[in-house]
């Protein structure tokens, strides 16, 4: 359908399936394809993985600390709605125009949802869940490691996994403006260098591409044992008795 | 013992706001005792404990646990929560070890295999809560509270979530494990029975005020005989101290209404002069209490072949109806045959007597019921009843004075201290107060009729019944001999699901005889009487209160269930026996009226459970029902059920050594 559109308008500009095919085939034999690829990932794990490392052990303190929560949660109120997009002067401003601004910006965007999630998680952690820990009289580190964080588990998961989509989506927002490399990079550079519409279209399907892979990934991450309880367990229920 | 107590609880007392929830509490537990409070829900038993466990502070008093006062939670001392608290995201191994963080991890696996295969578990040590049952999971939390050494267990309705099998099993199982580790267990529950079963002491509380009543040492040996008279005196004081019955909720009317009677048409009023009628009457009109019985007489009945099942000889003895039983021409019944795979493998369980009801005939009888409904009522009158044929009653007026039965054609309505309700499936009362429940587990149809020249298979088994189980689920067929040459043949299916669409019931019985290859070459040559098979309704259903001030209900006006196992009439003659001890309880003793009715309540209510189970079980899978009957361990308890003896049983664990295979060949199939 799009190559039919596209053959009757007659557009000199806008690319068809083939064209972009092609064009993909060009950039991943010149090995630069690869190079974007690699660029946008290494920006999103370093920054999602900064905000996990940060946002995990803030969010359980803020979940069992209420005095915690009563000081951190108005100002990450206020932090969260504002658009990463905004963010992008003063992460130019302070981390100049390397790798380290675009790893702010995610890490900036994907820090809020997974504080709150975490935080959330303790929350609803069931009340019968800490009476029963409670009982045995176990150390703080051991209520911790073997109740409060498995319990919340399943709620980082969702956390981690919205905090990743939102790393997606950032990462090329970011790599438009400023920076050599990238996926949004490579589109932005495309247009600019010659009306390569074929490649900005064979962009914009990587990128979609890679975060359903990666949302993917998450999604297994649900399948775990440790959080099936919570998930629901699929296999055995469409088994039947 | 010790001389310290265990636990000594000293004038606590509870607040919440302006509402006082214990008043004054004081007793003291010994080591290594086992202790239930039981009480009326909302009576504060279960904040009791928590004030124990140290998870509530008392308003005022004190709780001393081995001479220390209590300041919070300890892990010398576990609570067993009636939620389920065990961590879903460890395995069961890892429960087990949760309170054993301070242990060698040599340690740490010894005491964690000990107590997996104390509670039973072996084998699911790395499996995950969620692939347990609610009744495993309990188990697995007892080995976690067990295996940290605690020296008090406190456990707040542990099993309360479980089913009555289930809870039988665990209450079996948690007295084990306290003869063996001797911890000093505080036990709350709201079932008088549970706490019966297992304590030395019941502290019995009540509500308004919040406070202890009573304390009622049981001293028996366990197990215990639900039976004895030990057993049911311990129960008896429980209900008294209560001073309202579990079963029904209801006060009991104030004891200065017991002084004068007023006048009355008749002590009690039995409606219906079916079996559990007629029955009921023969014990009062033997006992001497005054009765009247009405009877709506449909008679004659329709051709309804009924076989009776081996306890209710016992009934038949007592009221002394058991020789015309005898030389009335029925048709003697010596056992049971059970075919499966359209008849290619059968099992066949001939009966034994039953001396520990009294019983030393091992043979029970097929009736002709329209037959046998008149010799039983002919019987009552001989005994002294009343019979008032032609009556039907419109409404029951009920107070806490007695009964005012309205009956069709007669200006004034007749009044009772008591009515009985034996109306049969028309449950009367049930409708009335709105009691009756269907059970949707059990919503079955009969399609049956006679037959003459019916081939009833090899002569040693020819005059027993015959259960032909049939491939739908739940579907079987039954071949009972009502004379020399007339045979009832019935299928029953599930309701809706087994008759096609516009199918009629005859049709659809040809139909399931013809699919079976066993059933086809019996009924060859049969010819059908009457006109031919019938379609009748055979859904389950039960009272949720059986008694109350003024009234009870037998027979089928209290439960009927599906009649894969003969139960019918046995459910008539029990219920009627356990009728006429309570109303002559009741009469002679008015200010424990109350005892009296939620004591039958409970009893036929549980009787009637047990039947369910028992017929849930073999419908979910024949064959393993049959092969447990195979089984030389478990025959004896699994056949005393079977022929009746389901209100006082002894043994229940076959039922869920039943229930646990059933349960594990499930799991099997469902994972390959």
């Amino acid at each position: 359908m799009w190559w039919a559109i596209v053959a009757v308008a007659h557009s000199a500009i806008f690319p068809t399936p083939g064209q972009v095919v092609l064009g993909t085939f060009e950039l991943a034999a010149n090995g630069t394809l690869w190079e974007h690829i690699g660029a946008s990932l290494f920006r999103v794990g370093a920054g999602f993985g900064l905000a996990v490392l940060v946002a995990v052990p803030l969010g359980l303190w803020m979940g069992r600390v209420s005095a915690a929560h009563a000081t951190l949660n108005p100002l990450f109120q206020i932090l969260r709605p504002i658009s990463p997009i905004a963010w992008i002067p003063i992460a130019i401003l302070w981390f100049g125009v390397g790798d380290a601004s675009p790893i702010y910006l995610i890490f900036i965007a994907s820090v809020f949802p997974m504080v709150v999630q975490t935080t959330s998680g303790v929350h609803t952690i069931e009340r019968r869940y800490l009476r029963a820990a409670e009982n045995f009289g176990v150390s703080r580190a051991v209520l911790l490691r073997k109740v409060v964080f498995p319990a919340a588990l399943p709620q980082i998961l969702v956390g981690m996994r919205i905090g990743l989509g939102v790393a997606w989506l950032v990462v090329v927002a970011a790599e438009m403006i400023a920076l050599r490399s990238g996926l949004g990079y490579l589109i932005i550079d495309s247009r600019n260098a010659g009306n390569r519409y074929d490649l900005v279209i064979a962009g914009m399907i990587l990128i979609g591409l890679i975060g359903l892979c990666l949302d993917g990934a998450m999604r297994r991450l649900e399948g775990l044992e440790s959080v099936r309880w919570r998930f629901g367990d699929p296999a055995r229920s469409g088994a039947g008795g | 013992m010790a001389s310290v107590p265990a636990i000594s609880v000293r004038d606590v007392w509870v607040e919440f706001g302006s509402t006082r929830v214990l008043e004054g509490i004081d007793f003291e537990v010994a080591a290594g005792e086992l202790v239930c409070i039981v009480g009326p829900s909302g009576c504060g038993k279960s904040t009791l404990l928590n004030v124990i466990g140290g998870f509530l502070v008392p308003t005022r008093g004190e709780v001393t646990v081995q001479g220390e006062p209590v300041r919070g939670p300890d892990r010398r001392r576990i609570f067993v929560f009636q939620d389920d608290g065990v961590f879903p995201w460890l395995t069961v191994e890892e429960n087990v070890a949760f309170g054993l963080s301070r242990a060698s991890a040599d340690e740490r696996r010894r005491t964690v295999a000990h107590y997996v295969e104390r509670v039973g578990l072996r084998g699911f040590e790395r499996a995950w809560p969620r692939q347990l049952s609610g009744g495993m999971r309990q188990r697995v939390e007892i080995a976690r509270a067990l295996a940290a050494n605690p020296d008090v267990l406190y456990m707040d309705e542990p099993f309360g979530a479980l089913d009555y099998l289930t809870r039988l099993k665990m209450r079996a199982d948690l007295l084990e494990i306290w003869r063996r580790e001797r911890k000093t267990i505080l036990f709350v529950t709201h079932d008088i029975e549970e706490a019966v079963q297992l304590a030395d002491r019941v502290f019995v509380m009540t509500q308004r005020p919040a406070t202890m009543r009573a304390v009622v040492p049981v001293e028996l040996a366990r197990p215990r005989d639900f039976g004895a008279a030990a057993y049911l005196a311990a129960r008896h004081a429980i209900f008294a101290a209560m001073g309202v019955s579990e079963a029904t909720g209801v006060e009991p009317p104030p004891r200065a209404t017991a002084a004068p009677a007023p006048s009355v048409d008749a002590s009690v009023v039995v409606i219906g002069g079916g079996p559990a009628g007629s029955i009921l009457a023969s014990y009062l009109g033997g006992a001497g209490i005054d009765h009247v019985v009405l009877d709506r007489v449909v008679h004659p009945r329709r051709h309804v072949g009924e076989s009776l099942v081996c306890s209710t000889t016992r009934v038949f003895g007592e009221i002394g109806f058991l020789e015309q039983l005898e030389t009335s021409g029925f048709v003697r019944k010596h056992g049971a045959v059970f075919t499966l795979d359209g008849g290619r493998r059968e099992l066949a369980l001939p009966f034994r007597a039953m001396p520990d009801l009294g019983i030393d005939q091992a043979h029970t009888y097929h009736v002709d019921r329209a037959r046998f409904d008149e010799l039983l009522l002919a019987h009552a009158a001989t005994r002294g009843a009343r019979i008032e044929q032609g009556s039907l009653v419109e409404r029951v007026d009920l107070d806490e004075r007695g009964a005012a039965l309205h009956v069709a054609g007669r200006a004034a309505p007749l009044s009772a201290r008591i009515v009985a309700d034996a109306s049969g499936r028309a449950t009367l009362l049930g409708r009335q107060l709105r009691t009756r429940r269907g059970d949707p587990r059990l919503a079955q149809i009969a399609v049956h009729g006679w037959f003459t020249g019916v081939d009833r298979g090899p002569a040693e088994t020819a005059d027993w019944i015959h259960i032909h189980v049939l491939r739908e689920p739940r579907a079987w067929a039954w071949q009972i001999p009502i004379s020399a040459d007339v045979t009832s043949i019935g299928v029953v299916c599930e309701g809706r699901a087994g008759l096609a669409r516009d199918e009629t019931g005859e049709r659809f019985f040809a139909r399931q005889i013809a699919a079976h290859p066993l059933l086809a070459r019996r009924m060859a040559k049969a010819l059908a009487l009457h006109g031919g098979p019938q379609v009748e309704g055979a859904q389950s259903y039960f009272g949720e209160r059986l008694a109350g001030p003024g009234w009870l209900a037998l027979g089928d006006a209290a439960q009927f269930v599906d009649p894969v196992f003969s139960s019918g009439v046995s459910v008539a003659a029990e219920s009627a026996r356990l009728a006429a001890r309570a109303l002559a309880g009741a009469l002679s003793d008015p200010a424990h009226a109350a005892e009296h009715f939620a004591d039958y309540d409970q009893t036929v209510r549980r009787g009637g459970e047990v039947w369910r189970e028992l017929i849930l079980l073999f419908y979910r899978m024949p064959p393993l029902f049959l092969s447990l009957l195979e089984d030389a361990a478990a025959r004896p308890a699994l056949q005393s059920l079977l022929q009746g003896r389901v209100y006082e049983p002894r043994d229940l664990d076959v039922l869920a050594e039943l229930h646990a295979r059933a349960l594990e060949l499930e799991r099997a199939a469902a994972s390959s």
